[in-house]
């Protein structure tokens, strides 16, 4: 490649993060911003709606139900995809290719019709508004991704190891467990994270299923967005970013960027599923 | 002593066993959900009460109604632009990415890229709706260059919209781009340069062609989630860009559920239609173009 060229290129990416940037950082300006309104350049600076969002119990709410349901989805997608992902990787059985389809079903039906559908259900089962309920559904909702990052680590967990292991006398369940688990850590704390972070950020299907009286935080925001311009949003939003930030660079010590981008970018794509001769 | 060959050879039913806790959890609440969703479109249903009987009704209406048709053109309309900005920018933000050899700047431009998906999609659409206003950011830079006289509309626009989705869908070309590109083996471009080639040549009759699979990959994740995207479209188009998600929400605050149900039926068509058309793509003109190299 030229010098010239590469500049271009240079120029380019720079551009483009600058675009990705751009609305990240006017949010958390306008969090600093004295006036109630989003006018560019803010007339001046103060902390007033950090305040303003400190009084705000309603946000505070949201925020423990955004985190108890989040930590409980996760913990069952864990569980229930480790298990799926031992299933559809290591066993053979008729119906394999279809049980598969259906465990990332959820992936492919538009969050908005899986929202609506799950309204009709608990409005039927007369459990609407219930937070037990929106476990579950995020559960489902996040499900495709524990199921297609843990299974892509056990294909690469050689099995004789724990073969090895129940020769020495190792009931089968704990060789997996001393043998197997070990190698898999490090997907199941990715699949931990980003489970957590799209049932946490997830507002598309569950503003059909939470009442306006007791919203997630997203929904809390949707709903506080469409109602007020202020820059309390903004305040919240900084603290969310900052955060996020946290995280992400939590996860860049253990992963490396690489492996965090390969593990977002195999999240986002249907997975093939490991079959044997029937998949 | 046990042989090796013990393990899985044949059919192993214990395997339903594993596969129980999610099976269930699919099975009692996303099955039973879609299911009770599609009894709920036939339900016959007035003024916020179900009376007795079932009928068609809710779908003639729907497919009957030049508002639903206008709704759904819009819907795709939005797709549409959205998937083509997107692979004209993150086709060669993916390359660029790709060419980058000093690690801090790739390091960064990953970072720019993926940064932003954990972030809430409410706070970038807030961001935007910022951004975007007639006092916003981007129109009081171009006032005071004197580029426009007067504020360009954006916010509560199909532009602002569109906009905002090409920010969130970005990555979502990008990263299947860069993973094709990093497969591909430089030794093919000094090959062709050896056979005479220029680069561009070098770029249309070699990397595009054994890249286009990551491009049609890219655009089938954009389009899907850009027809199905709620939040966006209904926080920056003011309710003056509808899109079939938008109005499933607002027939539910309408009371209107059987044509909700109806309607959710549609965008989970129009969905799968989409990753249909892109699964035949990627089966026949992408996978001969990777053969014809």
């Amino acid at each position: 490649m030229t010098s010239s060229g590469h500049r271009i290129l240079g120029l380019l990416l720079g551009a483009v993060a600058a675009f990705m940037l751009a609305p990240i950082a006017i949010v958390i300006v306008n969090s600093f911003n004295s006036v109630p309104y989003g006018a560019w350049p803010p007339p001046g600076y103060s902390l007033r709606w950090y305040v303003n969002l400190s009084q705000q119990t309603d946000f505070g709410d949201a925020a423990v139900r955004s985190l108890v349901v989040g930590a409980v989805a996760t913990a069952l997608a864990l569980v229930a995809g480790t298990l799926a992902s031992l299933a559809l990787v290591r066993f053979r059985f008729p119906g394999k290719a279809a049980i598969n389809g259906l465990l990332l079903a959820p992936m492919v039906v538009p969050k908005v019709a899986i929202g609506m559908a799950a309204f009709t259900l608990f409005v039927r089962l007369h459990v609407y508004g219930t937070l037990w309920t929106l476990m579950i559904a995020h559960t489902a909702l996040i499900l495709p991704f524990a199921v297609t990052i843990i299974s892509g680590a056990l294909l690469r967990v050689r099995p004789e190891l724990e073969q090895a292991a129940q020769d020495l006398g190792a009931s089968p369940a704990r060789a997996f467990l001393t043998v197997a688990l070990p190698q898999l850590r490090r997907a199941l704390v990715a699949a931990a994270v980003l489970s957590f972070v799209v049932s946490f950020d997830e507002v598309d299907a569950s503003i059909f299923m939470v009442s306006h009286a007791d919203p997630t935080l997203p929904v809390a925001m949707y709903n506080y967005m469409q109602k007020y311009q202020d820059p309390t949003l903004a305040a919240l939003s900084t603290i969310l970013v900052a955060a996020t930030l946290l995280l992400a660079v939590l996860l860049l010590r253990s992963f490396g960027i690489s492996g965090l981008s390969e593990m977002v970018g195999r999240a986002q794509r249907q997975p093939v599923i490991p079959g044997e001769a029937d998949a | 002593m046990r042989a090796p060959a013990r393990r899985p050879a044949g059919w192993r039913p214990d395997g339903y066993l594993f596969l129980l806790p999610a099976l269930s959890v699919l099975v009692l609440f996303f099955l039973a959900a879609m299911a009770v969703l599609l009894s709920f479109s036939f339900e016959r249903f007035v003024g916020g009460r179900f009376l007795p009987g079932t009928t068609t009704g809710n779908f003639t209406t729907f497919l009957g109604g030049h508002y639903y048709w206008s709704v759904i053109a819009t819907t795709v309309k939005l797709g549409t632009v959205t998937t083509f900005l997107c692979a004209l920018i993150g086709y060669p933000t993916a390359y660029a990415l790709n060419a980058m050899r000093r690690p801090l700047v790739r390091n960064l431009g990953y970072f720019a890229l993926f940064a932003p998906l954990l972030t809430s999609v409410i706070v970038r659409s807030y961001g935007w709706s910022l951004l975007l206003g007639d006092h916003g950011f981007i129109n009081q830079i171009l006032l005071s260059l004197h580029v426009v006289r007067t504020p360009v509309p954006m916010l509560y626009e199909f532009s602002g919209v569109v906009i905002a989705l090409v920010h969130i869908l970005l990555p979502f070309m990008v990263f299947p781009v860069v993973s094709v590109l990093g497969q591909l083996d430089p030794a093919l471009k000094l090959a062709s340069a050896d056979l005479g080639a220029n680069r561009l040549q070098t770029f249309f009759r070699v990397t595009l062609p054994l890249t286009v699979q990551g491009l049609v990959v890219g655009c089938e994740l954009v389009f899907a989630l850009s027809i199905s995207a709620f939040a966006t479209p209904s926080l920056l188009g003011g309710g003056r860009v509808q899109v079939l998600p938008a109005l499933i929400y607002n027939e539910v605050g309408g009371l209107n559920w059987p044509l909700a149900a109806v309607e959710s039926y549609a965008l989970l068509v129009l969905a799968l239609a989409v990753i249909g058309i892109f699964t035949l793509l990627l089966r026949g003109p992408v996978a001969r173009s990777r053969g014809a190299t």
